[in-house]
């Protein structure tokens, strides 16, 4: 029982249901790519410093 | 980017520099900056002062400034450094007051002031936190950059440190220290409750992310054969010790950092891509919005195209963590945005499981 207990009261250790994920699927199933244009924003920062 | 000096008044706990201490001479400098600037065709530059902490050999950061804007009138727009902020204080800061329009700065500040005692400390081992103005920094850079380093010391509550800075006005750029042992088995339930502070954090307030969780998602959309670079190390940014023709692509893997093992990198720029057939993260669909670079991928594993695998895993934590967040202000703001719908499903369908 105690370990019952402990299982039920664990913390979900998910960021999304799986609801929100199936909800997800169903709305993006267009296809969609993006450019390199647009995405390569991330290259100009400095990580370390 | 000049290192005026590999000299710190702080000890950090988690300091990777490890070379020997020298002093930037100005003669060394005026020979770099000439040697800089008459072999390049870049109209205009932006020169890093680092360390160490620059401000110990400030005397040479002060006559460098006069001698480029004296020399090269027009030629620099931009001056930044990067500094611990507790020699600012008297003559350095009017210094830098009155040059503040000239100059961005950095500040390394590790969170709130229990956090950064925690791991910023003298070298008689008392906290730093108290002996940084900051309001100074704050007051005259808006948007100042708060750089703050996430420590084994400092995980239990880096969220409340990101907040803390956040809220005082800062820009925080927070990440965790490379090439150190953060235990994430045992500690997955602390990194899921700081995580989730942020994601309530920056769900309820619209103000914009902080550097960790500011991740381009839609990126990871991008095909992987398209050529891919962590940041400019060795094309945008040249950074020079005492030897007035030596550059390194990064202060991350100069001597200082590395002893003898820099001498391969010495003229790298990293120009010929080879990231994507090299690196074991070539077939990695999130690597364009991983926070990792060259130097602290060197760091964690001695590979600078591999950042391992704790490293792997707290970035996509982060990324995770990005997405929900992400996801909330798509859902509150009520707007479609179908490349953003389709890069946060699929974070969320192959990182859901991460903090298991």
């Amino acid at each position: 029982m105690l370990a019952l207990y402990i299982i039920l009261r664990k913390e979900d250790p998910h960021m999304f249901t799986a609801e929100e994920i199936k909800a997800m699927e169903t709305a993006t199933t267009a296809e969609a790519t993006c450019t390199n244009e647009i995405c390569n924003a991330m290259s100009s920062g400095c990580t370390w410093g | 980017m000049l290192v005026l000096t590999e000299n710190c008044n702080l000890a950090c706990r988690y300091c990777y520099e490890c070379g020997e201490s020298h002093m930037l001479t100005l003669e060394t400098a005026k020979k770099i900056i000439d040697y800089e600037f008459n072999v390049s065709s870049k109209e205009q530059y932006k020169v890093f002062f680092f360390g160490g902490e620059p401000f110990v050999n400030f005397n040479t950061l002060g006559k460098i400034y006069d001698y480029i804007e004296e020399t090269y009138p027009g030629k620099v727009n931009r001056y930044a450094v990067t500094t611990n902020g507790t020699l600012i204080h008297g003559t350095i800061k009017n210094w830098l007051y009155e040059r503040k329009e000239k100059f961005e700065v950095t500040l390394s500040i590790d969170g709130t002031r229990d956090m950064h005692n925690r791991n910023r400390i003298t070298k008689a081992g008392r906290g730093s936190y108290d002996d940084i103005d900051l309001d100074f920094f704050v007051g005259n850079w808006q948007g100042c950059i708060a750089k703050m380093t996430i420590s084994p010391d400092t995980i239990y509550d880096f969220a409340e440190g990101i907040i803390s800075i956040e809220q005082r006005g800062f820009k925080c750029k927070a990440n965790f220290a490379s090439g150190v042992n953060f235990n994430l088995e045992k500690n997955k339930g602390i990194l899921l409750d700081n995580f989730r502070k942020l994601i309530e954090y920056y769900s309820q307030n619209d103000t914009p992310l902080c550097y960790m969780l500011d991740l381009p998602l839609t990126s990871i959309l991008v095909p992987l054969d398209v050529k891919f670079r962590y940041c400019g190390a060795g094309i945008e940014r040249h950074c020079y010790g005492d030897e007035e023709r030596e550059w390194y692509p990064c202060q991350g893997l100069m001597p200082m950092s590395l002893l003898d093992r820099s001498e391969k990198f010495k003229f790298e720029d990293f120009s010929d891509g080879s990231i994507m057939e090299n690196s074991t993260c070539r077939t990695c669909k999130f690597i364009r919005i991983c926070r990792t670079c060259y130097a602290m991928n060197y760091s964690s594993t001695q590979n600078v195209f591999y950042p391992g695998s704790q490293t792997c895993k707290l970035n996509k934590m982060c990324m995770l963590a990005s997405a929900r967040i992400q996801y909330n202000r798509l859902k509150k703001q009520k707007h479609s945005n179908d490349l953003l719908e389709k890069a946060i499903f699929s974070i969320a369908k192959d990182l859901n499981n991460i903090f298991e």
